[in-house]
């Protein structure tokens, strides 16, 4: 009796620890693609300033409470929140909000931008603006890291 | 067998007596307590 | 006799914790350990960016001027504070295995007080390991588990928070399920014995957490209705206990699982009444599934009684008997007004204050009712049976609520200062532009009518009164001239007002980050979490090894009973007395 208990212990551990095995083999933290999505350009920091002196609009999509604490001087802040689909390139947009009245025109040049790798707001924005029939929208993926380690101007 | 394995004790607890346990957990939680407070900034 | 019993077990158990030391040393298994701890890792993640993108930086300055790349390091993450913490565990307590491990194999022991020590140590280094494993492994798992299963809208709650399945309840049920489908090894059993030591020690300490501080908030009104109710469910428990026949220690037990609170009550209640281990293991089971359905009834009844956020949290706080789940009860009810789970929250602790007058009642009653019917001097019976050890919990309590581990007013290790606010934590010039303007247009007549207009619908009370528009006006005025909160108060009254339909992101951003900026955590409280959290688990594992299913069975379904009506009369009681006395301010 003994043995049918431990047997079927043993085989309820192995499943348990194959379902928590896989969802831990998938990435928990995986980097946005390195290359722009249809429709969008990838830009670099000089880019983005040159863009912004053309007078682009700069669009920060992390929290209002990120923004606050600091941003790139200039922008304004449209979040993409909350963010609730997956972090892959086939993201399901109707998980999300992201309230673009500010952006009326949708001729203007955008530069969206958040936290760099791992973060996929601004990813998704770009995707979203995009799809929305926003015609120059442009990501900049390094975001907020890259532009404070170039000591450019933050706000 | 029984009595003999746990004469330090009881089948419960390797003290002789709860007042024992007690007391010593009280002067453990006691040294944990001010351990801490005292090696913290 | 001859305790120590000749085996490698010890041996192994240390080598078993040096390799996991080690492995969390290397960085060969950060892999796992991302998804173990999550929230370290998230800081992780900023800190490499940072670091990454200032690499970069700085290699590409390096190269258009021609020198070498420059050699910088990555500063220390939460995540590589945690590993090491880890490491330091599992390493200090694995070399002490392994060199007693050792010691006992090549030794010959003799009768004494020396073999009796040793004898101990593998059952605690037994329990201590399944210790590492329940907290450093399947809490954060089943923790991870419940947040996936909700986020993936398979439940619309998460299983693990509400079940309470953290390290404390999984404890309990991996010693269960060692002692009842395996064995407990015969070189363990001495150690194991050591449990209920360190769960005493745990209880005592449990005391610096409260604060009394946070009663004086209250009001005497809700202490008499949580005492009432208190007092009421545990005497009433007793005296159906006694009438059915159960055990003393089983009634006693439940009866201050069912009138405190949760298990924490349960645990530190145990020594006092001689309770045996399946008896905790029932009275946390009822407790628990009780909880999980007034979790889903309360929201329900509160919508359709159309109660408001005093009303509501007092009935949770009074009425269900688990910590998480009056959380999880109030803000179902209310997700956007914080008032609703900060007036649960009081209630809850007031109950939990409860604790030690309870313990003493309990201590007493089952001297009382153990030692017979002869009329037994209770005085001097109580005096020579009286617990020690909450005399310790109490010390401890009042130790810390005069402020002598943390300020005093602190609650739950966190506490409010606006003194103590951080110089680059104060709010930016951008936050406090926008927190002018917003407070501009509140002003303006539209602005002004919509404010009145939703603090009258969501029942804004501060300090027993309802909020006013001009005290909403001083409170923005101070925080943007101060660039700080400046009172607990005013830092409420924002939080509520943030909600608002049509108020600014960044300005409710920035009313986010100023509170975060002055709610401080005290170190030591921490501290003494951490070590409650290690003798709790230790404790409880050795618990769980010490509850065999044939002892369950014995049990019966009695306790059941007796919980499930109390339980009833305390929800229906309460809400009436809620209903009929408690207005929207105390």
């Amino acid at each position: 009796m003994k043995s049918i208990k431990q047997l079927s212990f043993a085989l309820i551990t192995l499943g348990f620890m194959a379902t928590s095995g896989a969802s831990y083999a998938a990435d928990a933290h995986p980097e946005t693609p390195v290359s722009a999505p249809a429709g969008v350009k990838l830009v670099d920091a000089k880019q983005v300033q040159e863009l912004q002196a053309k007078g682009a609009t700069i669009v920060d999509t992390r929290k209002a409470s990120e923004f606050g604490e600091g941003s790139i001087k200039g922008a304004i802040s449209v979040p993409y929140d909350p963010e609730k689909s997956a972090k892959s390139a086939d993201f399901n947009a109707a998980e999300d909000k992201f309230d673009t009245a500010k952006l009326s025109d949708k001729n203007a040049t955008i530069v969206v931008f958040c936290n760099s790798g791992t973060c996929w707001k601004s990813y998704k924005a770009a995707v979203a603006l995009s799809k929305a029939g926003y015609k120059n929208v442009n990501w900049y993926r390094d975001g907020v890291p890259d532009w404070k380690a170039r000591k450019l101007p933050m706000e | 067998m029984e009595p003999q394995k746990f004469e330090r004790g009881t089948s419960l607890s390797i003290f002789v007596s709860d007042r024992r346990e007690d007391f010593t957990a009280l002067i453990f939680a006691f040294i944990i307590a001010f351990g801490v407070m005292l090696t913290s900034s | 006799m001859i305790y120590t019993i000749k085996s490698p077990a010890l041996l192994i158990i240390g080598i078993l914790m040096l390799v996991w030391g080690g492995l969390n040393n290397s960085g060969s298994i950060d892999g796992m350990q991302s998804y173990l701890q999550k929230s370290a890792y998230g800081d992780h993640m900023k800190v490499k960016e940072k670091f990454d993108a200032e690499y970069r930086v700085a290699k590409e300055l390096a190269a258009s001027e021609g020198s070498p790349a420059p050699d910088m390091k990555m500063k220390a993450s939460k995540f590589d504070q945690v590993k090491a913490e880890q490491a330091k565990l599992s390493n200090v307590f694995g070399a002490v295995f392994v060199l007693i491990g050792l010691f006992t194999l090549v030794w010959k022991p003799t009768n004494g007080s020396l073999d009796y020590f040793v004898s101990v140590v593998p059952g605690v280094a037994y329990i201590l390991l399944i210790a590492f494993i329940v907290r450093w492994g399947l809490d954060p798992i089943f923790a991870n588990w419940g947040k996936a299963v909700k986020d993936a809208g398979i439940l619309t709650w998460d299983f693990a928070h509400i079940l309470n399945l953290n390290y404390v309840v999984l404890g309990i049920v991996i010693g269960m399920i060692i002692v009842n489908i395996f064995k407990i090894p015969a070189w363990a059993a001495n150690g194991i014995r050591t449990a209920r030591f360190f769960l005493k020690s745990g209880v005592i300490l449990l005391g610096t957490l409260y604060s009394a501080a946070e009663l004086a908030q209250l009001g005497g009104l809700s202490v008499i209705l949580i005492g009432i109710f208190v007092l009421g469910s545990v005497g009433i428990v007793l005296f159906m206990g006694k009438r059915m026949g159960i055990p003393n220690s089983m009634t006693a037990v439940l009866s201050a699982g069912m009138g405190v609170c949760g298990v924490s009550a349960t645990v530190a209640s145990s020594p006092v009444v001689q309770a045996k281990a399946e008896e905790i293991a029932y009275t946390i089971g009822t407790i628990l599934i009780w909880g999980v359905g007034c979790m889903f009834l309360f929201p329900t009844v509160g919508h359709m009684l159309n109660m408001g956020p005093v009303q509501f949290g007092a009935w949770a706080g009074t009425g269900i008997l688990n910590s998480a789940q009056v959380a999880g009860a109030a803000l179902a009810f209310d997700p956007h007004n914080i008032e609703t789970l900060k007036v649960a929250e009081i209630f809850n602790i007031t109950r939990v204050l409860f604790l030690p007058i309870i313990v003493l009642w309990l201590a007493a009653w089952y001297v009382k009712h153990e030692e017979g019917a002869e009329k037994v001097n209770l005085a001097q019976v109580v005096i020579a049976k009286f617990p020690v050890f909450v005399l310790g919990f109490i010390a401890m309590f009042a130790l810390s609520s005069a402020g002598t581990f943390a300020p005093a007013g602190h609650y739950q290790g966190k506490y409010f200062s606006s003194s103590e606010v951080k110089e680059d934590k104060l709010l930016k010039g951008k936050e406090t532009r926008v927190l002018d303007s917003e407070l501009m247009r509140l002003r303006e007549p539209d602005g002004a009518k919509a404010l009145a207009k939703y603090l009258a619908d969501t029942h804004v009370v501060s300090e027993g009164h309802n909020v006013t528009t001009t005290e909403v006006y001083q409170a923005l005025g101070d925080l943007a001239t101060n660039r700080k909160l400046m009172s607990r108060q005013q830092s409420d009254i924002l939080k509520s007002v943030a909600k608002m339909e049509g108020f600014d992101g960044v300005a409710k951003g920035a009313i986010e980050n100023a509170g975060k900026a002055a709610t401080h955590d005290s170190k030591n409280i921490k501290e003494y979490r951490n070590w409650i959290a290690w003798l709790f688990a230790f404790g409880l594992i050795g618990l769980g090894m010490q509850i065999t299913g044939k002892a369950l069975k014995q049990a019966g379904g009695a306790p059941l009973i007796i919980g499930g009506i109390v339980g009833t009369l305390k929800a229906v009681g309460s809400l009436a007395v809620v209903l009929m006395f408690v207005k929207e301010f105390i």
